[in-house]
């Protein structure tokens, strides 16, 4: 169990990381009902995303409490592949990605990062969303963008909001600010408890280079260079 | 329910029949998991303008409600100073609604109005040490992060599981005002909010 506080030291979160009910058990004793829940709660989230050597950071801190764990983790796995906004997957992993950038919260934009990718959004993109108005964006992303910088803001202009209306409709833009809010509160906490990131970007994306992309090719011409 | 109270950039499905006169053309066979939603949070679903906006989805809403009741068996909860943590939140995030709604129920349970006032001043001498802090906190989890000082203060009073709770809370409690916000919704419960400022009891320093 890594169980330092401190953000001094990158290899400690600020509280314990419970990643099983053996650990759940050794601080908060045996009381049945909970450890019932904390292997409930690994069996769920393995079978949602398997796990392959240890619960992430983020969630082994919610099983601090794991009947909330629990309700966290249906909530997380509804959004994630039933929730019609949602399976837009390029929108909303930026969406989640401008969340984490204007939150400053490293731990969830290094968990997304691969998502992202894998979702169809550029490397360029993701390096580009202090921009919102760059020209690597499609007008589509350029909405989302707008709009979830808008609601961090609580500047939500009548007009931005029915231009997203128009497109998403009534039930799309309850799942679209159900994102925005829900990964805002994610950022938020995770800033607070400072998880041990314990996920890497791609193996491959430094292989992405600007000769993969013309938009990177094109900044890097401008700028000189040739790589 | 009023108009006043249904005004929002979305509307507001306070029934099942609301429902589906809304959505005319859904599938006749989910009337029962849309049942089973209303059902489940009647008192919820009937008359609090975010859920009933939710509701546009219902499996959405029941697993937001679902979460929210777990959010309120958390003992930090019931500590005075989460008002206080909260009302610092709903400042920062400028969501007067959710201010006013808040405070109405930290002024109906007794609180000084002079804290609710003083709420941007972490050295106020309207507030004890424990609130102090809290203050502190939480300005700094909405701005430039929590220091170890900061965070450490407060996990020696309420150990691992409460910091896990309280930092849960307040960022919970950051979902719903920009929600609110970005959707536009009418005053919660303005009128009986302002009354209670001026009650006599809550006149109290």
């Amino acid at each position: 169990m890594r169980k330092h506080l401190g953000k001094g030291n990158s290899n400690l979160s600020r509280i314990p990381e419970i990643t099983t009910a053996e650990e759940y058990s050794e601080i908060y004793g045996d009381a049945s009902a909970e450890v019932a829940d904390v292997e409930a709660m690994l069996r769920e989230y393995d079978d949602y995303k398997p796990i392959s050597e240890r619960l992430p950071g983020d969630w082994a801190l919610m099983l601090h409490r794991p009947a909330m764990a629990r309700k966290l983790l249906a909530l997380d796995r509804y959004i994630d592949q039933e929730m019609t906004w949602a399976q837009r997957r390029d929108l909303r992993e930026l969406a989640i990605e401008v969340v984490n950038q204007r939150y400053r919260c490293h731990y969830s934009h290094v968990r997304h990062m691969n998502a992202g990718l894998e979702a169809g959004l550029r490397p360029v993109q993701l390096a580009a969303l202090y921009f919102p108005s760059s020209d690597v964006f499609s007008e589509e992303q350029r909405l989302v963008i707008a709009v979830v910088n808008a609601v961090i803001d609580s500047n939500l202009s009548e007009e931005l909001f029915a231009r997203a209306k128009s497109s998403y409709g009534e039930r799309g833009m309850v799942e679209f600010m159900t994102v925005i809010c829900y990964w805002s509160w994610w950022a938020m906490t995770l800033n607070v408890l400072m998880p041990v990131q314990d996920e890497r970007p791609a193996a491959d994306l430094s292989a992405r280079t600007a000769k993969g992309d013309p938009a990177w090719g094109r900044a890097v011409k401008e700028a000189g260079t040739d790589e | 329910m009023s108009e006043e109270a249904r005004m929002s950039r979305i509307s507001q499905l306070y029934s099942v029949d609301e429902y589906f006169a809304h959505y005319p053309g859904e599938d006749p066979s989910e009337r029962p998991l849309v049942e089973e939603v209303y059902g489940k949070y009647p008192a919820w679903l009937s008359s609090h303008p975010i859920f009933a906006i939710f509701a546009h989805n219902p499996k959405l809403a029941e697993l937001m409600m679902d979460l929210t009741v777990e959010f309120l068996k958390m003992p930090w909860l019931e500590r005075e100073v989460s008002s206080v943590a909260i009302m610092v939140g709903d400042r920062v995030l400028d969501a007067e609604e959710a201010f006013m709604a808040h405070a109405a129920g930290w002024l109906s349970a007794g609180t000084s109005w002079a804290q609710v006032a003083s709420l941007d001043f972490s050295d106020s001498p309207f507030f004890d040490e424990e609130e102090k802090d809290i203050i502190t906190f939480t300005r700094a989890a909405f701005g430039e992060g929590v220091s170890d000082d900061a965070f450490n203060r407060l996990r020696s009073r309420y150990g691992d599981r409460e910091m896990l709770e309280f930092t849960v809370a307040l960022s919970y409690y950051t979902f719903f005002p920009r929600f609110i916000k970005a959707m536009g919704v009418s005053p919660l419960s303005r009128h009986s909010t302002v009354s209670l400022w001026e009650s006599p009891t809550s006149a109290r320093v």
